[in-house]
């Protein structure tokens, strides 16, 4: 796909994240939600803000647009973003191996049993990916 | 996924850039033969400066493909500008 189609897709995206956000806000005002979700409307709001302002620049400047394109597509680039992602889903493991294992010995066995179980379900993703990216490869 | 999988993978990251110097190859020669700047060659190759001086110093190793594009630009072989040192591996 076009690079500067698929920018402009995504501006859909980030158009929708802010509506997202701003209905979060208006019912969280008029008390049809928790507290919290004020936090999280003011943070989809403003990130999705954020996106479509500087899409709207990229796309409008050709020269950026090309930069961009060319940045995102390098193979290098590629190879770093999956060498991190690995390396901190590895360190991830560890610490919060550590984690259920502090939390235990404190005595707040429910945070240590919910960490547990989020571990388990990034474990359960990994081998569902593990499993995707087989077959496609 | 065996712990010392996790450990060889950890390893494998932090050894990222240094397994790759061994690989040599003659683009700095070629570029500057052309008279090309590092960043008119990643222009020409559609690849960011940084990646080319990764590859000119041998820290990066390129791909099959980004080889291809490297040997048809400069209308050589890909063996005739990655050098493969057998010895070295």
């Amino acid at each position: 796909m076009d690079f500067k189609k698929k920018m402009k897709i995504n501006m859909i995206y980030y158009a929708a994240l802010v509506a997202l956000g701003a209905a979060f806000i208006v019912l969280r005002i008029l008390g049809y939600m928790p507290d919290i979700f004020i936090s999280f409307g003011c943070a989809y709001a403003a990130c999705g803000l954020a996106m479509l302002i500087r899409n709207g620049v990229i796309i409008s400047n050709p020269e950026k647009l090309k930069k961009l394109e060319i940045e995102s597509k390098d193979e290098r680039n590629r190879m770093i973003y999956g060498k991190a992602v690995s390396l901190a889903f590895n360190i991830f493991i560890y610490a919060a191996a550590a984690a259920i294992m502090a939390l235990e010995l404190v005595g707040m066995s429910e945070a240590g049993l919910t960490v547990a179980l989020c571990l388990c379900g990034f474990v359960v993703i990994y081998v569902v990916c593990y499993y995707i990216l087989r077959a496609r490869s | 996924m065996g712990d010392g999988v996790i450990i060889e993978n950890v390893k494998h990251v932090l050894h990222f850039g240094k397994e790759a110097a061994k690989l040599k190859n003659r683009i700095r020669e070629l570029r500057r033969a052309m008279g090309l700047t590092q960043d008119e060659l990643a222009g020409a190759l559609s690849v960011t400066r940084q990646t080319v001086i990764a590859i000119e110093k041998g820290t990066y190793c390129a791909s099959l493909p980004l080889a291809h594009r490297i040997a048809v630009f400069f209308g050589e072989s890909i063996e005739s500008i990655f050098i493969f040192d057998e010895e070295d591996q």
